[in-house]
């Protein structure tokens, strides 16, 4: 294909119709600066060749010029096989696509996006792919020429095409490749580059059914075991059951239990009999015992009676010396309560004496004080007198600071305003000369004279001139405002405190805090009088001290002449404490013979009320007994008694033989004991199998109830399912695995063949590729590795070096070159592709850059190449054709 | 049931004679997942196959159907599991089913005999659970050996031998287990005397357990699975009818097919590309192809042309068949030159198909990577058959 013109329209900056021209065989060279549109017509040609006009990729409509909503349309015209071919395509809007072949329209829309590549001899499998085929490989990106050619499926396949008409079929790669390309792609549907499984592919999908049976599996086969276990429970509780719920052993139980008990009954029937005999033989001895009792009693009783006579005499004999006693005592203790009585009455009158003696006492210490009560009466008088005048004075002086303050600020601001009046105002200045008669407002005036006009000034020179010099009236009148305000304020202040002039107001400050220090003194003084309260009161309190002294001592004198010393006090305290003394012992004395008279008292009274009670006691006790046991028919009495016992006697033998007799027949206690407690344990028996059975009937409903619910889902058959299942699901695991390790053993076999074979495979493009590295890299030779990749560069010496490595000139070079080889290649087989460098060799320099125009133009010699370079003068000896953007 | 003693009067005017069905293994619910969509076809074939059984009950004037065990698969089966075969028996009411427990569904407290009960059993359906003789009509005493366990040690049959019987009475086993012997392992569970219907006067011993009808001795037979469940066994699905003519006669035994499928399995060798025709046309010529589950191993050496070739057989027949199983693992590729050259006649695919075969006839490599770099062969040399520019001829 050789590219003729080129027409865009609604094309990036191309709003309006623009054209390149002059295409031609060889070499093309179309020079424009930066931003000129020349990547955006190649950008164009590209998608009028390869693109459906149908579609709406995002690379198409980054081609519509913004702003304008016109349809892309690009046209094509080329040359193919000898006919000349023009193809027009509308994009985005009013979609259409027309193809024409020498002029006549051949195929129209989709027939003729598909005829152009069947010009092309393009595979139709999809756009990407006929772009990258034809011409993503041969075309130099801008901003990519370092690149090496990195061929696209469909690129490669064209190379190997190639290849393979020139190597034959021997070689096989493109058949190898397009193997190998479907068996890693089956083999990536299994599995993942790490050999992982592929998310949901089918050995993904396979693990994770079988994971999801196991767990399945699990839980059925977990709820499998607890159901058999509970049928392990059941069959041991029935046969539990069934042991227990015997009939024969309970029978025989209930034998036992009904002997038992019937023992049980007899031993206590015989048990109450022997019980009843014991206690008839204990009411006989009992009643033996009373009678032998009351014998006894009757007997003892008599004795009793002959004993109490006597000592009632002995007693009788013994009370008539006490009455003796008590007379005489009775008089003794009189005579001494008389005598104790009267020295008491003394005791009281030296009290009352005493007390008067003290009182003396006290008045006598009272006067002595009175003096200095006084005298500080009087000093406190005085200074109350004194602190009223001053607190009078203070009142009646009212300047205070503050007063004085407003004053001095009056006075301040009045010649504040005088000074600005005399700074207003004109300057009069007047000089006198000797012999010359000046008067201003009637003063003389000698020399030199200056004053402000701040009034009226009458001036008067000898005796005929009169001048009169006045302020502006505004300006003095203003002035005169304040001053007058400041005179009143000041004439207010004055009468307020009512002095006559400032200096008196500051006479009366003065004054005032004369009067201040005075005060401070007053309370400095009333500090060291120790006043507690105010002088009034204490004057009060002093007053009223020294009054109740003075009453005392008027009370004093009335009772007694007058007032007595101290020491006759003292003497008189002491004639009154010896007098005590000597009655304190009289008293003492007295009381001792009065409590002894009482005791000897208390004594009798107690004798003979012991007596008087033994007496009585007695006689009551002989009359009870002598009621029960007269003295006449005693003998009687007592005989009776004796018979009766005899009979007692003979009874209760006769009741305690019986007992014995019975005793050796009837159960002992423990015997009966014994029955009771086998009667019980047999009953308890019989009770415990009832309550097992209940306990078992209730659990083995419990473990039915749990089998019927855990049996009734069919757990043992779900569980025979999944094991199958399982099985399947292994099986589908291993056979997706060993499909994976068979694509894997392919997969690696091809590809160690094909690598073996890559020398073979790129003798093409070598050969094609040496004439061009010899323009620019003389004995230089390239390294091709796997699918066309440039791997190194040889240029002296046996090392190569990593293409990496080289410049970014040198691989931007050797990029540009591989890319000449190959269309050179394809060229010689007569399907020849145009080369388009979009602004390549940008890091090339002047040396450099000539023998790589030298290569470029080599390969224009074969087919078309197109350059595009906003680097016009570097590009000046490339040579070719000139394009033009119309 | 009452013994009954028949008085000499009776058994000269009313001589005994005996026609029943002897069936087992019917292993209802077995799951068949293995078999894919066609699980629910082959567990509904079980159950039709208790429906031909009751026709053929009634065709024969056999009042009688004993079922030797295993009736179901699975001691725990699924409620609708456990009551479609009573359902099925119960249509058939003047037939007597008299089942016992088997290995698979044995008797315990509780258990699935116990539900079927609690759900209400049909009254021709009989269970005998227990080691008691029972009068079945009034010709025959039959004497159950139920299973109470899954792995019964002792030989469940022995009671029969002290069991009093009346005179004149047919004396009928039943019984699920192996015949002492019977398993070359000699794990044996279940076991049961080889003599044990000598030894109690049996006149019958009907067995289950073994899914191929088998006589044992004339008086002992396995009846077999009434529909067949798997490969390497009985091919098709059928029960005996069984004539006592009286007490002491030897019992005439007659097999009656009641399957629906046939299960084969078929061992072939193939050593060259000719012999495909011919075993296709042999497998094409069996009868119903369409309810025929075949296992078809397959041994010998093939080249890849004709191994693609049986491929593409095989998958026609799966078609044609209910089911083909086929086990390739004894069938080897050896590629020809031919084929070889079809891969390629040069180049990198030649000589990654010629590693391949290397590696596939490599002896001291292991079986399975010959076999995958057999397949690998295979895989390419499909890859390449179907690819545009191939070598084909």
């Amino acid at each position: 294909m050789k590219l003729l013109h080129v027409a865009v329209e609604g094309c990036g900056r191309f709003g309006t119709p623009a054209r390149i021209e002059g295409f031609g065989p060889g070499v093309n060279i179309l020079s424009a600066g930066n931003e000129a549109g020349k990547s955006t017509l190649f950008r164009a040609i590209r998608t009028c060749l390869f693109e459906r006009h149908s579609g709406a990729s995002k690379e198409i409509a980054a081609l519509a010029t913004e702003g304008l909503s016109l349809p892309i349309t690009i046209t094509v015209g080329f040359e193919q096989d000898g006919k000349t071919y023009e193809i027009t395509k509308s994009f985005l809007k009013s979609k259409s696509a027309s193809l024409s072949c020498d002029g006549v329209v051949t195929a129209r829309n989709a027939e003729a996006d598909e005829k152009v590549w069947d010009v092309l001899g393009i595979s139709h499998r999809s756009a990407r792919a006929l772009d990258e085929a034809a011409y993503g490989v041969l075309w130099v990106q801008q901003g990519h020429s370092m690149n090496v050619p990195e061929p696209s499926e469909g690129a490669t396949s064209v190379l190997n095409d190639v290849i393979a008409q020139e190597v034959g079929t021997l070689v096989g790669g493109e058949r190898a490749r397009s193997v190998l390309a479907d068996v890693k792609d089956e083999l990536s549907k299994l599995i993942t580059e790490t050999r992982k499984p592929r998310a949901n592919g089918p050995l993904d999908m396979a693990l994770k059914e079988n994971e999801r049976i196991s767990a399945e599996r699990a839980d059925v086969e977990s709820r499998l075991r607890d159901l058999n276990d509970r049928y392990a429970a059941l069959e041991q509780l029935r046969a539990e059951h069934k042991r227990v719920h015997d009939p024969a052993a309970a029978e025989q139980m209930t034998r036992e239990l009904a002997e038992a008990r019937q023992k049980h009954e007899a031993a206590e029937k015989a048990a109450q009999a022997l019980l009843r005999l014991e206690t008839e033989e204990r009411h006989a001895h009992d009643r033996l015992v009373s009678q032998r009792d009351k014998l006894d009693a009757l007997r003892k009783r008599a004795t009793t009676i002959d004993e109490n006579r006597v000592r009632l005499k002995h007693i009788s004999a013994g009370l008539l010396p006490l009455a003796e006693q008590e007379a005489e005592a009775r008089t003794t203790l009189g005579a001494a309560v008389a005598e104790k009585s009267a020295r008491d009455s003394a005791a009281e009158e030296l009290d009352l004496r005493e007390r008067e003696l003290m009182l003396l006492a006290s008045l006598a210490a009272k006067l002595s004080q009175r003096g200095a009560l006084a005298a500080r009466l009087g000093l406190l008088r005085d200074f109350r007198s004194r602190l009223a005048m001053n607190e009078a004075a203070i009142k009646a002086e009212t300047v205070t600071d503050a007063t004085i303050k407003t004053l001095d600020t009056l006075e301040h601001e009045a010649e504040t305003l005088r000074a600005r009046i005399d700074a207003a105002a004109a300057r009069l200045t007047i000089e006198a000369r000797p012999g010359t008669d000046v008067e201003v407002n009637g003063a003389m005036v000698e020399g030199h004279v200056a004053r402000a006009v701040s009034e009226p000034l009458t001036i008067t020179v000898g005796s005929g001139v009169t001048l009169t010099v006045s302020p502006p009236a505004a300006t003095l009148a203003a002035a005169e405002d304040g001053l007058k305000d400041r005179r009143v304020r000041l004439a207010a202040l004055l009468s307020q405190h009512k002095a006559a002039s400032p200096t008196a107001l500051r006479q009366l400050r003065v004054a005032r805090l004369r009067l201040e220090e005075e005060a401070r003194d007053l309370r400095a003084e009333r500090t060291a009088l120790s006043m507690t309260d105010a002088p009034g009161a204490e004057i009060e309190k002093l007053e009223a001290a020294i009054g109740e002294i003075d009453a005392e001592a008027r009370q004093a004198l009335a009772a007694n002449a007058e007032v007595p010393t101290a020491a006759e006090l003292d003497l008189q305290k002491q004639k009154i404490s010896e007098r005590r003394g000597e009655l304190r012992a009289e008293r003492t004395r007295l009381e001792a013979i009065i409590a002894g008279q009482n005791a000897a008292l208390e004594r009798i009274a107690k004798e003979r009320g012991t007596l008087d009670g033994q007496l009585r006691e007695i006689n009551a006790k002989l009359e009870a007994d002598l009621a029960v046991l007269p003295d006449e028919g005693r003998e009687g009495f007592i005989a009776e008694a004796q018979v009766e016992v005899g009979l007692r006697e003979a009874t209760h033998r006769g009741k305690a033989a019986l007992l014995e007799e019975k005793r050796g027949e009837a159960p002992t206690a423990e015997e009966i004991e014994r029955l009771t407690s086998r009667a019980e344990r047999l009953a308890m028996a019989l009770q415990n199998r009832a309550a097992s059975i209940e306990q078992l009937n209730q659990k083995i409903a419990r473990l039915e109830g749990e089998i019927q619910t855990a049996g009734g889902d069919g757990l043992g058959e779900r569980a025979s399912t999944l094991a199958l299942q399982q099985s399947v699901a292994l099986a589908e695991v291993q056979r997706q695995t060993e499909r994976m390790e068979v694509l894997s053993l392919l997969r690696n076999t091809v590809e160690h063949c094909y690598a073996r074979r890559r020398e073979e495979l790129n003798a093409p493009l070598r050969r094609h590729l040496k004439p061009f590295m010899n323009d620019v890299f003389p004995q230089a030779d390239v390294q091709i590795g796997e699918n066309f990749a440039v791997s190194g560069l040889s240029r002296s010496g046996p090392g190569s070096e990593l293409f990496g490595r080289l410049s970014l000139g040198t691989q931007e070079q050797v990029a540009v070159l591989v890319r000449l080889a190959m269309g050179a290649m394809i060229a010689e087989k007569g399907a020849d592709v145009p080369i388009i460098l979009d602004d390549a060799l940008v890091f090339s320099d002047d040396q450099r850059i000539e023998q790589m125009f030298d290569a470029i133009n080599r390969a224009g010699k074969r087919q078309q190449v197109i350059v595009l370079t906003c680097r016009a003068r570097s590009f000046a000896s490339l040579g070719g054709r000139q394009l033009q953007i119309v | 049931m009452a013994l009954r003693w028949l008085t000499l009067e009776a058994l000269l005017y009313h001589p005994v004679k005996m026609r029943f069905i002897h069936t087992a293994d019917w292993q209802i619910g077995k799951p068949f997942r293995n078999f894919g969509a066609k699980e629910s076809v082959l567990r509904q074939a079980r159950l039709t196959a208790i429906e031909t059984i009751g026709k053929l009950a009634q065709q024969e004037a056999a009042p009688h159907v004993l079922v030797a065990g295993d009736l179901y698969d699975n001691e725990e089966p699924a409620q609708k599991t456990l009551l479609e075969p009573l359902e099925r028996m119960r249509n058939f009411p003047a037939i007597a089913w008299h089942v016992i427990s088997g290995n698979h569904d044995f008797h315990r407290a509780n258990g699935l005999w116990d539900r079927a009960r609690s759900l209400g059993l049909p009254p021709n359906v009989h269970l005998h659970l227990a080691p008691e003789p029972v009068l079945i009509g009034d010709e025959a005493m039959l004497m159950p050996a139920p299973l109470r366990r899954k792995s019964e040690a002792t030989d469940l049959t022995e009671w029969m031998d002290q069991a009093p019987s009346a005179i004149g009475l047919i004396r009928i086993g039943l019984a699920h287990g192996s015949i002492t012997g019977f398993d070359s392992s000699g794990d044996a569970k279940n076991t049961i005397a080889p003599d044990r219907a000598a030894r109690a006067g049996l006149d019958y011993l009907a067995l289950g357990d073994w899914h191929r009808s088998m006589e044992i001795n004339p008086a002992t037979w396995y009846s077999g699975t009434p529909e067949a469940d798997r490969f390497n066994s009985q091919d098709i699905g059928q029960v005996l009818l069984v004539d006592i003519a009286g007490p002491g006669v030897p019992p005439a035994v007659t097999p009656k097919r009641t399957g629906a499928y046939h299960w084969l399995t078929q061992a072939e060798t193939l050593a060259r590309a000719d012999e495909l025709e011919g075993l296709e046309a042999r497998l094409r010529a069996l009868p119903n192809l369409s309810s025929l589950l075949m296992r078809l191993d397959l041994t010998g050496t093939l080249d890849l042309t004709a191994r693609a070739d049986l491929s593409h057989r095989l998958e026609a027949l799966e078609a044609a068949m209910f089911w083909l199983e086929a086990d390739l693992n004894g069938l080897h590729v050896r590629p020809t030159l031919e084929d070889l050259e079809q891969i390629d006649f040069g180049g990198v695919l030649r000589e990654a198909a010629e590693k391949l075969k290397e590696q596939a006839e490599n002896p001291t490599a292991s079986a399975v990577e010959r076999r995958r770099a057999e397949d690998a062969l295979v895989q390419l040399f499909v890859l390449t058959r179907g690819r545009d520019g191939g070598q084909a001829a």
